[in-house]
């Protein structure tokens, strides 16, 4: 059928394919301490299994280079994801194609750590300091991950990295608005264990000044109770029990006190959350030539505490999650593998905002099977999982991924998924208005992409253009009635559909390395099912039809040069489409000199973002920060194990 | 050679894609002609979309039947009057706005809507009314339980004394030389209207009425009708009390009728009266229901067969005006009906339209 007959420019290509960001990172990352290699499968299914679907990737370079800010504004300055972001220490939630918080699954080393009660996690309180690796899996995975995923799915990773021996880091950033930040990571790395530990201390007073457009005069204020002050340990241990056996042991521990800041057009603030969040996980994974096997467990529980001190309201909950999931990868023959597992996943919450504390077991049953021909340039998986809880009905859901190389460097992917998403208890059994009787979200996504990837000793170039069409049913909507009580139902179906293109090119010449990245996305998400006419083919309410970002490091002996050009489309500020809010780009830049003394490596940096100093509003009437700055040093200690 | 033309060609087309990306434009706003602001006509609050946005003040002339839009943006320089405008009433040539959750009420002259003053230091602030040449009460649900009313000095728009009442309280009525208060319980609960003495600015009395009493108007023999709405279970799964209707003997301040309804789900709410002040309207289990104020019991006639979110009936011409707000997130509907219930037509509003203001 395709003209191919060399198998091998097929390999080349396709190693080159999966090469490419490790390439740029570890040529661009050549002075890092730590190398980007793989040891250990950190996600099986993500891996092994996520043919035809499109994968975006933040690497450890520039994780490390945002070691000081949030996933929320890793992903918003850094990724295709809209972040949804309520002001600097507000909510933030992250919005694939379209889709809402609760349509992302946040997975962290294959663990779901979407809470039960409202089904994500704000993205303003992770650190990326605590993961190596992002992953963005786009378009529906339900079949992979479970409820949750149907616009896409977010993968926090960590990787260990053994024989490293001794290791110490310290990053130090002080930013503008009495932002000041202290990450510590300490570590020993063995041929046979890795134990590490993680610290971080961040606060922020987030005043920042801003253009009051809601006071006669318009005159110059600073944001309040937008004070912030999080610590969290992550401790890692990694134990080769074998040459084929690894275990792990992690456990997250993190506290949140913030102030929750108002829209300008409500008075002051005063409310206040204070989180603490306990995440224990171990995963067993026995890797053979013929069958893998992987075992995780995981708890977690998390004290969310919010009092709004002028109305004294008080809420309190406690969370619960317990996940145990097993899977086996078994290969068959050279050309096929089948993957099989079973999760169960117990949520309980304890709370005052329900009349009883719900209880949730579901247990999943999902497989997939891949088949790739001989000549190794055409793969196919096909992934189903079926959840069952008590009280639902859930629908099977599959994945069904192809991708060939058609021609030399270019690439062709296609994906075909149905995926769902489960009421979250404050959906079921929120106290006024909670409506046990809802139906799950059905999502249905079809995609398909080009890419064409090459590189050469010197250049290399990853293009990709996907267009995608998704559907979702049963879209839960919290509608008031004539009174205004709010409940949720399952009345809306929304349908978006776009084109995205992303562009990689890395380039060395002499003794300057450089790495660009653009992305740009055309999405429409309508509502094609609505209870009125006039919000019926309207676009989605703060949801940008245009996201695009330019990227460009240039880095010269140990300097190092980012910068990033996001721009986010106008956004609709009502269901009617009646008024909008328009768009913004953004210029952020990060400059770094590194200096590496006896090995070891110190680095100073300063960040200026918002650099076009523009007054600009994410959601209307939640002002952003103007021009601002971060300097900080780190410094990376390593001393080598004795062979 | 064919690669490297790709590559270009790829390029190419990378950058000019990416080009028109970066530089897309906005839709174009939708501007409205500047207009004079007639005094008198039909006043729509809107509370505006919760959370984040502003609520807006429409206009509705009666003469030439056209209705404006965010009035004080209009007049403002595009300034947001801010979250959850509550209510608004027009005093010597002042319009006050009550807006809730930006704790503050917005002073406007009445003819041209231009911003004279912002009354702030309230909390929770619901509903003004003039009390004396230049005083008048603001209720507000205060911070916690603690319901207030605040006097203000209307020569100068500042707050000169809190006098404390029940929870919640809500709308008003001044009677000789009494304010009633209806407090409907707020973040918590209550059941009394307190009636302040305006001579010496205290509550004389604490009348109990019913379960959470919000909204009261006066007939035309004096008395004071008062609605209130009933209160849910703790679990929300119904009410636990029935919403009331109540009469006040004015000349004694105590109840002389008390007309329970019988729903165990729906709370009546909104009860305003008609031109010749001899009938009741409100809203209740999903329909808007008249009652004499002649009758002793519930006279259980609907007049239009939907509830509203703001309820009001025009002094002028007996017509009554149904807010209806949608989805909350889009622009509200008003339909005029007359007073038999037959629609007029209908009218585009703010988001969230949630009462009326008659002059």
């Amino acid at each position: 059928m395709f003209m191919l007959n060399k198998i091998n420019v097929f390999v080349i290509s396709v190693l080159c394919f999966f090469a490419v960001s490790n390439v740029i990172a570890q040529k661009l990352g050549s002075d890092s301490v730590y190398s980007t290699k793989e040891v250990v499968i950190s996600s099986n299914r993500l891996t092994g299994f996520t043919t035809g679907s499109k994968i975006g990737e933040i690497d450890s370079v520039t994780l490390a280079q945002n070691a000081s800010n949030s996933i929320s504004e890793l992903l918003a300055n850094q990724s295709q994801v809209f972040v949804k972001s309520y002001s600097i220490s507000g909510l933030a939630s992250p919005s694939f194609r379209g889709m809402n918080a609760g349509q992302t699954a946040i997975i962290w080393n294959g663990f779901n750590i979407g809470n039960s009660m409202n089904g994500t996690q704000d993205l303003n309180i992770l650190p990326s300091n605590f993961v190596n690796n992002v992953k963005l899996q786009f378009g529906g995975a339900g079949a992979l991950w479970g409820s949750g995923a149907i616009g896409g799915t977010i993968h926090l990773l960590n990787k260990p990295d053994f024989s490293k021996g001794l290791l110490a880091d310290v990053t130090y950033t002080n930013g503008s608005f009495g932002d000041n930040q202290i990450n510590v990571g300490l570590g020993v790395s063995k041929k046979r264990y890795i134990s590490t530990i993680k610290l971080f201390n961040h606060n922020a007073k987030n005043n920042f000044p801003f253009i009051n457009t809601a006071k006669v005069g318009i005159p110059i204020e600073n944001f309040q109770n937008s004070e912030i002050s999080q610590q969290g340990i992550l401790q890692e241990n990694y134990l080769k029990l074998t040459d084929k056996q690894i275990l792990n042991f992690r456990i997250w521990y993190q506290t949140n006190d913030r102030n929750i800041p108002n829209s300008i057009t409500s008075g002051i603030g005063t409310a206040n959350q204070k989180d603490n969040v306990l995440r224990l996980t171990s995963e067993w994974q026995h890797i053979n030539s013929k069958v893998d096997y992987f075992a995780r467990v995981g708890y977690f529980d998390e004290n969310l505490n919010y009092f709004d001190s002028a109305i004294k309201l008080s809420s309190i909950s406690n969370i619960k999650t317990f996940i145990s999931e097993i899977e086996s990868k078994i290969k068959i023959g050279d050309l096929q593998f089948v993957n099989l597992g079973v999760n169960n996943t117990n949520n309980i919450a304890i709370t005052k905002n329900y009349t009883f504390n719900p209880n949730r077991n579901k247990t999943s049953v999902f497989g997939s099977y891949q088949i790739k021909n001989k000549k190794s340039n055409l793969k196919s998986t096909l992934s189903v999982r079926k959840e069952f809880v008590s009280d639902f009905v859930n629908p099977f859901t599959y994945n069904w991924g192809l991708e060939s190389l058609i021609y030399k460097h270019l690439k062709i992917r296609s994906n075909f998924s149905k995926s769902y998403r489960l009421p979250t208890f404050n959906d079921l059994y929120w106290g006024q208005g909670g409506s046990p009787n809802l139906q799950p979200e059905l999502g249905y996504n079809e995609e398909i992409g080009i890419a064409y990837i090459k590189c050469v000793d010197k250049f290399a170039i990853d293009f990709e253009t996907s267009f995608f069409n998704s559907n979702v049913e049963n879209w839960i909507m919290w509608v008031p009635d004539s009174k205004g009580v709010w409940s949720p139902h399952n009345i809306s179906e929304v349908w978006s559909r776009g084109v995205e293109s992303d562009l990689k090119l890395y380039y060395t010449l002499g003794k300057v390395k450089l790495n660009a990245n653009f992305h740009a996305q055309y999405i429409k998400t309508t509502t094609v099912k609505s209870p009125s006419k006039e919000t019926l083919n309207k676009q989605l309410m703060f949801t940008p039809i245009f996201k695009s970002i330019a990227n460009l490091n240039l880095e010269y002996k140990k300097f190092r040069l980012s910068v990033a050009y996001n721009y986010v489309g106008f956004r609709y500020e009502n269901t009617d489409n009646a008024s909008f809010l328009p768009g913004f780009g953004l210029v952020n830049i990060d400059f770094s000199k590194s200096f590496v003394v006896n090995n070891q490596l110190f680095k100073a940096f300063i960040q200026v973002n918002n650099v076009n100093n523009l007054s600009y509003q994410i959601i209307t009437y939640y002002p952003s920060p103007m021009r601002n700055y971060q300097i900080g040093f780190s410094v990376n200690l390593n001393k080598l194990n004795k062979i | 050679m064919k690669m490297i033309s790709i590559t270009k060609q790829l390029l190419f087309i990378a950058s000019i894609s990416a080009a028109s990306i970066f530089t897309s434009c906005d839709p174009k706003p939708v501007e409205n002609p500047p207009m004079q602001v007639p005094y008198a006509g039909v006043y729509i609050v809107n509370e505006g979309p919760y959370g984040s946005g502003t609520g807006t003040i429409s206009f509705y002339n009666r003469n030439t039947k056209e209705i404006v839009n965010d009035l004080f943006g209009k007049y403002n320089n595009a300034l947001p009057l801010g979250n959850i405008v509550q209510s608004m009433n027009i005093i010597d040539g002042k319009t006050y706005i009550v807006v809730n959750n930006a704790n503050k009420i917005e002073v406007v002259n009445a003819v041209d809507f231009k911003s004279v003053k912002t009354i702030s230091g309230l909390t929770q602030p619901r509903y003004i009314i003039q009390t004396a040449s230049n005083k008048a009460y603001v209720s507000q649900w205060g911070s916690g339980s603690t319901g207030e009313v605040k006097v203000i000095d209307l020569s100068t728009n500042a707050v000169t004394k809190t006098i404390s009442t029940g929870n919640g309280p809500e709308k008003m009525l001044q009677k000789g030389n009494y304010v009633y208060v209806t407090c409907s319980g707020g973040n918590v609960s209550d059941s009394v209207v307190s009636i302040i003495n305006t001579a010496s600015e205290t509550v004389e009395k604490s009348l109990v009425v019913g379960a959470n009493p919000a909204s009261i108007v006066e007939d035309k023999d004096g008395n004071i009708w008062v609605l209130c709405k009933g209160k849910y279970k703790s679990d929300w799964s119904g009410l636990e009390k029935s919403g009331r209707l109540v009469k006040i003997n004015p000349s004694t301040n105590s109840v002389t009728l008390s007309l329970d309804f019988t729903s165990t789900s729906s709370m009546p709410s909104d009860l305003t009266i008609n031109m010749s002040k001899d009938k009741l309207f409100f809203n209740y289990d999903g329909k808007v229901y008249s009652q004499s104020v002649n009758s002793t019991t519930l006279d259980n006639v609907s007049v239009v067969n939907k509830s509203f979110y703001g309820l009001g009936i025009d002094p002028t011409s007996d017509i009554i005006y149904g807010a209806d707000a949608g989805d909350y997130s889009s622009a509200g509907k008003v339909i005029r009906y007359n007073i038999s219930g037959s629609v007029i037509d209908t009218l585009k509003v703010g988001v969230a339209p949630n009462g009326f203001f008659f002059r």
